[in-house]
């Protein structure tokens, strides 16, 4: 605390007086220059993201990733003393509704980005208007790789999550681990999924493991009998999932019925946005043999920054122990994805989308919950994660994912 | 006569035209009737037909609209919404290949969440306006299928669902209806019309095409059927000739059959006529004859001519106008008088007698009723007076009778006297019932029991007889019962509780019998024993009788003796407490004495001294012994004996006493024997000391009933079912016996088996009688058998507790008494009344230093102004001015200061009664030493405390 004598007042009241004036002269010098930018509004970031189809419990904990960020900013005076807020919207998944979305926040003057959530083809649905309004979108989930590597240039996405071809070769490197030859691949019939093969083929090629099979599920397909079968006969040795979780459960029980229920499965993120262990059963996750990639977990990761989020989390949405919080990695992508905005706008001192990408594109190093980020971003790599922040995971016997070292 | 129509032309002039016009009207009715019919059945047709196109058309719209869904659910159709990309490569192919009807004719579109289209095939320019947003809110909103029909066409809207809500729409529009529904073969018209008469559906597409207009004068003269159904109308209609078409043939059939049954008429009317006519006349030869001769004839051979009917009816009516209206009323009214039991007679008036029935000829002939008598009766009877009572005697052996005469006067229609009906009714039977009943009353009035008749039927059951004597006990008039409800028992002040069982026995109609205490009006108590009686008449309960007796002198008698009982119980309890405590009394002094004893025994004595005080030692014992034996009996009747349930080791405890009593045994020159069969484990629950007691008892008897021989003693254990052990022991001797007859007398109270026994043997009496109390106590008994001259056999059993091996390790059994080490000399304060006591205590602890005060008050003071430590207490309990209970309480509460707080407290006491252990220990105090005892016991419990 600064002690103020009595001899010092007179003339800081002068300064503040000065001050005042300033301030009117500039905020009325902005209001001349057409910004409609209201300073007594907040800022506000949105996130639309699947909050109730396929990838809900996904999108809930980006929501909370994001509010626990926000509570900490704020509590520290918000961004260029500006309150931060957070507005919501439902795509269920559905890329027109996101572009919709997208549509109607680019109305708002107040936005500072948006953050978007699971399905890759939403965000390249949403990814000409995003350029045409020129919104700034923070990714904190989708994997696709043409989310990012889109060719617009500037590049108004900045991905804090998977990116398809880490995930794809640490797929592969699990795989060849385990002493798989000879693989199958199930992926979604999406853009996603196709984002996926391309990268799966060149690693599996460079690690010298045969593709013996690949099939495509559809979204809400119910049986998957034909396809198992076709894996069965050509002998694979271990499957590649990429499906979110509805296809995966689908998938699963394929894979049950099956003379080797027990044929290793190496999942992609996608069935950590949905209950897949609930909607599978436990008695037949137990049986199952499978492994999830995963960037993020309490268990391993503890910096500060993961402690911060930790009680932020357990202060807002109570004492839920430090495993059994769902879908732990949207919510860590989100909560460092939003630090890393924020470090851009005050590392910049503005709120426009042009210096805000420019910032992030030159931050200093900010440590998150994830890993340490330094920098996390450049001019020509959106991407926050390298191929060795993955790790795999298991289900313990709860249903939750936890790290194999840990199981 | 012959001018008149024969039966036959009668009956065809009034038959046939009115036969005709009916036959008219009957074929007209059938007509119009068949007609009417046909009509009807063709217009429900229509309604059925309407019905059926009704339901074809809904049948198509569900089995489209459910095709629709199975499409919009397919997997590749709902990835086509998320797959943006790449669907252009299949949706197209897939979409084209998609048909709902067998029209090519139709517009299918794929839409958006928010309406926008996908896809759509025929779409554009085809679907009218007014469709093409109609179907988005249910659909895509509600997440609903939708259906519209108009006269522009159908349309069909199904959401394509992801996670339970619509992300699209499946949307199938068909301009025309005619190839949407599957039309049913049948040879009437059936139409979809619109609102403005556009047929939008026709089954006869070639007579009346669709789209063209629905001309309402096209169809003059059909049957026609219509319903609404969402704005439009569905029509059935067939031409109406179709009615007629099926009934023309049925024409010519009822022609034939009207003209049939006219000429079956003609012919039997013909035939009818002439057959009547023949039988008329031959009823009416019959009856001529009949008449002529007055005799019943036959008919003969009939003959056919009508106007015979007109004479045989006329003749037949006479005939039996003159036979009926003789014989019938006379018949019956003879009969009614004949049947009454009154005697009657009526006389006219010269006395002749114009008609008796037949009680009065009964009587008549029984009892001499003559004329004269009748005369007699008459004449008495116009004197004036109402009624006549005349006696008869009868003529053989029956009983004499009482008529009751009266008489009417006969009168013809103009009201003249023609004569006298004189009516007699028997009334001997009513006399000698009331003569009964006089009987009956005269014996409830002079009754000397209080009687009451109540009335069953009536509400609160009144009163409505009492006998004099009722009056006599209870005080109260007639007059102020009869009526009054309950038996009147309320009104003598009858307790609520009995009056609640009066009337549940009243209520119930059941007899009721109890001894209730009433007041009299003059409000004098009195017992009255109330025996309550129903009455039935055909089994319905009508009366009560009840008795009333004043039992006041046995209820006290009653009452005094139970009064005496209680009074002589009570004097037995006290008996036993005043034994009890007198005994208790005893043992002060004896107590005494034996101290001084033993003090004196110290000494040195010459040898003569020595034996006057052994002797007085023995003395002492038997006193002891015997006062001991009253104690515990005085407690055995008072209830105060509790029996203590310890573990102890039942062979070891045998063998002592055996030990014991063999010396004795020795000293008088008999052998004691001992049989024991005990089972392994030999640690049991019970009372030792009271088993001590019975053996020595027993023993003590033996020795002292034995002059020479063997006493034997046999113990086993035996297994009870309940997990105890039942202990079988029994005390054998040979010795002077005892007569049967006095066996079972030697256990009561102060018993031997004589007088003569007491002189020669001593002893209380008390001692076999408390053996057995003890047994019982102890879930046993005792029991003799024995043979005067030869011996005795006392056998006894008890229960044991089962002591199980894990528990007995750990439990203290027949503790060895302690080793005291030499004892340092103690400081004993004690504290005690009795100077006796005072000197016995402190000679007995001459080898502690030792203070002695005479109540609590003292000692307190004592022990507050004394600077040295006392290391113990010996504390009588009752005292003057402040008791050992008392003194202890404040000891422990700190009024001789701290250092006392918890100085070891010893009870002296000589009360052996039980509870008095409890007492103490209550009161603070840490042991117990009861009076008399020896020096040993003192000085091993004041060495306890030492440490």
């Amino acid at each position: 605390m600064i002690s103020i004598t009595g001899n010092f007042r007179p003339t800081m009241r002068f300064l503040f007086l000065c001050l005042i004036g300033v301030c009117a002269l500039l905020s009325g010098q902005f209001d001349s220059l057409a910004a409609p930018v209201n300073f007594d509004q907040p800022v506000v970031v949105a996130l639309d993201a699947d909050l109730s189809a396929v990838a809900a419990e996904g999108g809930e904990a980006l929501r909370r990733g994001i509010e626990i960020a926000l509570a900490e900013i704020n509590a520290q005076g918000g961004l260029l003393g500006r309150k931060v807020i957070l507005t919501v919207s439902d795509h269920r998944g559905n890329p027109a509704r996101g572009a919709k979305h997208v549509e109607a926040l680019a109305e708002n003057n107040n936005l500072l980005a948006i953050f978007g959530g699971a399905h890759t083809p939403v965000i390249l649905a949403q990814l000409p208007l995003l350029h045409r309004h020129n919104i700034l979108m923070m990714d904190p989930w989708a994997a696709g790789t043409s989310v990012t590597q889109n060719g617009y240039l500037p590049n108004n996405i900045f991905r804090v999550s998977f990116n398809d071809k880490q995930v794809c070769q640490e797929l592969i490197g699990s795989a060849k681990k385990q002493g798989i030859k000879r693989v199958a691949l199930v992926l979604e019939r999406t853009a996603w999924g196709r984002s996926n093969y391309q990268s799966l083929v060149e690693h599996a090629q460079q690690n010298d493991i045969n593709i013996v099979s690949t099939q495509w599920i559809n979204w809400r397909q119910k049986q998957f009998a034909t396809e198992i079968n076709h894996i069965e006969q050509k002998q694979a040795q271990g499957i590649i999932l990429v499906a979110n979780a509805p296809e995966s459960v689908v998938v699963s029980n394929a894979v049950l019925n099956t003379q080797n229920p027990t044929l290793p499965i190496l999942s992609h993120n996608g069935l950590a946005g949905g209950n897949f262990a609930r909607e599978l059963g436990m008695e037949k996750l137990r049986q199952l043999n499978i492994t999830v990639i995963q960037s993020f977990h309490f268990l391993r990761q503890r910096n500060p920054a993961s402690l911060r989020l930790l009680k932020g989390y357990q202060d807002l949405y109570g004492p839920i122990d430090k495993t059994a919080i769902p879908a732990v990695v949207g919510l860590a992508h989100a909560y460092d994805a939003m630090h890393l905005l924020a470090a851009a706008v005050k590392q910049s001192h503005s709120l426009e989308t042009d210096a805000v990408r420019q910032a992030l594109e030159n931050l200093n190093p900010v440590q998150g919950a994830v890993k340490n980020y330094a920098p996390p971003f450049t001019t020509n790599n959106h991407e926050a994660f390298a191929v060795d922040d993955y790790f795999m995971t298991s289900f313990n016997n709860d249903g939750y994912l936890v790290p194999l070292a840990h199981k | 006569m012959n001018t008149r129509p024969t039966l036959y032309q009668q009956l065809q002039r009034h038959i046939v035209p009115r036969l005709l016009i009916s036959l008219f009207i009957v074929g007209a009715l059938l007509c119009s009737t068949i007609f009417y019919f046909a009509q009807k059945q063709i217009t429900s047709e229509q309604q059925k037909f309407t019905e059926y196109l009704k339901a074809d058309l809904q049948y198509s719209l569900e089995n489209t609209q459910q095709l629709m869904q199975g499409i919009a659910s397919n997997d590749l159709l709902i990835n086509s919404f998320i797959d943006v990309q790449q669907r252009k490569n299949y949706l197209p192919v897939f979409f084209q290949s998609l048909k709902f009807t067998r029209t090519e004719q139709f517009s299918l579109g794929l839409f958006q969440f928010d309406g926008t289209p996908i896809i759509s095939k025929n779409w554009q320019g085809v679907v009218p306006e007014t469709f093409s947003h109609a179907w988005q809110y249910t659909t895509l909103q509600r997440t609903e299928p939708y259906r519209q029909v108009t006269n522009e066409g159908v349309l069909i809207a199904v959401p394509v669902i992801i996670a339970n809500q619509a992300e699209g729409a499946l949307v199938l529009f068909l301009p025309s209806m005619q190839d949407f529904i599957n039309t049913r073969d049948n040879d009437a018209f059936q139409f979809i019309v619109s609102n403005s008469d556009t047929i939008l559906y026709s089954s006869h597409p070639d007579k009346f095409a669709p789209g063209s207009t629905y001309v309402h004068h096209d169809f003059m003269g059909w049957v026609t059927k219509r319903q609404s159904w969402l704005g439009l109308s569905l029509v059935s209609q067939a031409p109406l000739f179709r009615a007629f078409n099926n009934v023309l043939w049925l024409i010519p059939a009822i022609l034939m059959t009207l003209g049939s049954a006219i000429l079956v008429s003609i012919y039997t009317s013909n035939q009818a006529a002439r057959l009547s006519a023949s039988t008329l006349q031959s009823l009416h030869d019959a009856i001529r004859r009949s008449t002529t001769k007055k005799t019943a004839t036959s008919s003969d051979a009939p003959a056919n001519e009508p106007q015979e009917l007109f004479a045989i009816r006329a003749d037949f009516d006479s005939l039996i106008q003159n036979l009926m209206s003789m014989s019938l009323s006379n018949k019956q009214f003879a009969n009614v008088i004949d049947s009454l039991e009154e005697v009657l007679v009526v006389v006219d008036e010269n006395n002749n007698k114009l008609m008796i029935n037949r009680t009065f000829s009964e009587y008549a002939t029984e009892f001499e009723i003559t004329d004269s008598e009748l005369l007699s009766i008459r004449t008495k009877l116009e004197s004036g007076i109402d009624h006549l009572e005349r006696h008869y005697l009868a003529k053989p052996i029956a009983l004499p009778i009482t008529i009751r005469w009266t008489m009417l006067p006969l009168t013809d229609d103009t009201r003249k006297q023609l004569g006298t009906i004189l009516v007699g009714n028997d009334t001997t039977q009513k006399k000698s019932l009331e003569n009964r009943i006089n009987v009956i009353s005269h014996a409830m009035k002079s009754a000397t029991v209080a009687l009451l008749i109540a009335d069953a039927q009536a509400d609160g059951y009144p009163a409505i007889y009492v006998n004099p004597h009722f009056t006599t006990v209870t005080g109260y008039a007639e007059n102020r019962v009869l009526g009054q409800p309950n038996l009147f028992l309320q009104g003598m002040k009858t307790p609520e509780d009995k009056l609640v069982e009066v009337n549940a026995a009243l209520s119930s109609g059941s007899p009721f019998t109890d001894t209730i205490l009433c007041y009299r009006q003059n409000n004098v108590p009195f017992y009255n024993q109330v025996i309550l009686t129903p009455v039935f008449t055909d089994k319905i309960l009508t009366h009560f009788v009840v008795f009333f007796q004043d039992v006041t002198e046995q209820e006290q008698t009653q009452q005094f003796l139970e009064d005496a009982k209680q009074r002589a119980e009570e004097s037995a309890r006290l008996k036993s407490g005043f034994l009890a405590s007198m005994s208790h009394e005893v043992r002060t002094p004896l107590h005494g004495v034996s101290g001084a004893l033993q003090l004196v025994n110290k000494t040195a004595m010459t040898k003569e001294q020595l034996r006057y005080v052994n002797l007085a030692k023995d003395s002492l014992r038997n006193l002891q012994h015997i006062v001991d034996d009253i104690l515990d009996f005085s407690k055995i009747e008072a209830g105060q004996l509790g029996m203590e349930k310890i573990a102890y080791d039942l062979p070891l405890l045998i063998q002592t006493i055996y030990e014991q009593n063999s010396i004795t045994c020795q000293q008088k020159g008999l052998s004691l024997l001992l049989e024991t069969n005990f089972q392994p484990h030999t640690l049991v629950i019970g009372d030792p000391v009271r088993l001590r007691q019975i053996l020595g008892n027993l023993l003590s008897n033996a020795v002292k009933f034995t002059e020479k021989g063997t006493i034997t003693m046999k113990m086993t254990l035996l297994r009870s079912r309940n997990s105890n052990w039942i202990l079988k022991g029994s005390v054998e001797d040979t010795g002077i016996g005892i007569g049967a007859e006095n066996l079972d007398s030697i256990f009561e109270v102060f018993r031997q088996e004589d007088i003569s026994t007491t002189r020669r043997f001593g002893g209380t009496g008390l001692g076999l009688s408390i053996s057995r109390q003890l047994c019982r106590l102890l879930g046993g008994d005792l029991s003799a058998a024995s043979e005067k001259g030869k011996g005795s056999q006392f056998i006894f059993t008890m229960t044991l507790g089962h002591m199980n091996a894990m528990a007995s390790t750990s439990q203290e059994v027949d503790q060895p008494n302690p080793q005291y080490r030499p004892i340092s000399t103690a400081k004993v304060l004690i504290v005690e009344d009795n100077e006796i006591n005072q000197l016995i205590a402190r000679e007995h602890l001459s080898q502690h230093k030792t203070m002695t005060t005479r109540h609590g008050k003292e000692a307190l003071e004592a022990l507050n102004r004394m600077k040295l430590t006392f290391d113990m207490i010996l504390m009588d309990c009752h005292m003057p001015e402040m008791d050992g209970f008392e003194t202890t309480k404040r000891i422990r509460n700190g009024e001789a200061g701290d250092k006392y707080k918890h100085v070891p407290i010893i009870a002296l006491t000589a009360n052996a009664m039980k509870g008095d252990r409890e007492q103490c220990y209550c009161a603070g105090m840490d042991d117990y030493i009861s009076k008399p005892f020896t020096a040993k016991e003192l000085l091993d419990t004041v060495a306890k405390y030492m440490h």
